[in-house]
């Protein structure tokens, strides 16, 4: 019997609807778009982090309060329970850590310069980004988020093969990019969304006297 | 199996067994929480047929409901109680085992 697989589809389903205002999509592209500036300006990474600890879950449930459960619902996932430790996802997790520890390896003792970090940072990210990519998978049971993470690795690889007249470009044409893309798909999904999705009166002033 | 020995009548949960039910079940089972409108929109339930079942389904202690304004418009919001997650599960073995018992009979 594969009501198990059922019922994780409809966990999928509805994962897949609760993301589909673009939101996600939009706040990715807006932190892409600021990631160049914490790069190379450190000094910002402190408000960044604070902005989005502090900030960003109260704007994100304003935001769906006002625009989404009035159309599709309001749903809460569960949260608690660890993510699965597949092999993949143990993989790509042993795989950042040695990219990061070589990084730093190679830095503190002058093995390679600043500048060929600088321009392989793009790759690097992208490689990182199937972290988002695995688990959007497993959370929406949809193969195109691997798309997300391969176009980000191929295009990060692509940047840093690329001849700039400074490294900095490269980092920030790649970030700026990208953040641009994801702010056009989370805008166009979410006038699609409330096109398709009107908000809906229900008289649930007396649910209980039913 | 809860059937007092092998020949013995099944005890399905009635109050799960009925479809809409079920499905109202199903879905509160592999969410944290879900509103009436996310309810209605998933099971296809009018808001009356929805309202009547969660009634049942709060009265048998499967369900909580938890009544607050959003933005000064009333917001229900259903979550299964420990109980009703049991029950559920419970249903589901049942059924599963039903489902063994049959023979794979194919032409």
């Amino acid at each position: 019997m594969n009501e198990h697989q059922d019922l994780k589809a409809i966990e999928q389903e509805s994962y897949r609807e609760s993301i589909q205002d673009g939101l996600t999509e939009f706040l990715m592209g807006l932190i892409f778009l600021i990631f160049p500036i914490l790069i190379f300006k450190a000094s910002f990474v402190s408000i960044f982090v604070v902005f989005y600890i502090i900030f960003m879950p109260q704007v994100v449930e304003a935001f769906r309060r006002k625009y989404t459960y009035p159309r599709i619902g309001y749903v809460k996932l569960h949260e608690d329970e660890p993510p699965r430790l597949s092999l993949g996802v143990a993989m790509v997790v042993l795989l950042i850590f040695v990219i990061i520890i070589t990084i730093f390896y190679a830095l503190f003792t002058d093995l390679i310069d600043r500048y060929f970090i600088y321009r392989w940072i793009p790759a690097v990210f992208g490689f990182i980004m199937w972290g988002p990519s695995l688990y959007l998978k497993e959370k929406t049971g949809q193969y195109r988020f691997y798309l997300f993470g391969l176009l980000m690795s191929v295009t990060g690889i692509i940047v840093g093969l690329a001849n700039f007249s400074t490294v900095e470009i490269q980092g920030t044409l790649y970030m700026v990019s990208w953040g641009i893309v994801f702010v056009i798909i989370g805008l166009v999904r979410f006038l699609l969304f409330i096109r398709k999705y009107p908000v809906l009166e229900i008289p649930e002033d007396d649910t209980r006297e039913q | 199996m809860s059937s007092e020995d092998d020949n013995g009548p099944l005890e399905i949960d009635k109050i799960i067994h009925e479809p809409a039910r079920l499905q109202i079940m199903t879905h509160l089972y592999v969410v944290e929480e879900a509103d009436f409108l996310f309810l209605m929109r998933k099971t296809g339930l009018t808001w009356g047929n929805l309202s009547s079942h969660m009634t049942k389904l709060e009265n048998a202690g499967y369900i909580e409901v938890k009544k607050e304004f959003l933005d000064k418009k009333p917001h229900t919001v259903l979550k299964l109680t420990p109980v009703g997650r049991t029950a559920f599960e419970e249903y589901r073995s049942i059924i599963e085992s039903v489902f063994e018992e049959i023979p794979d009979n194919k032409r």
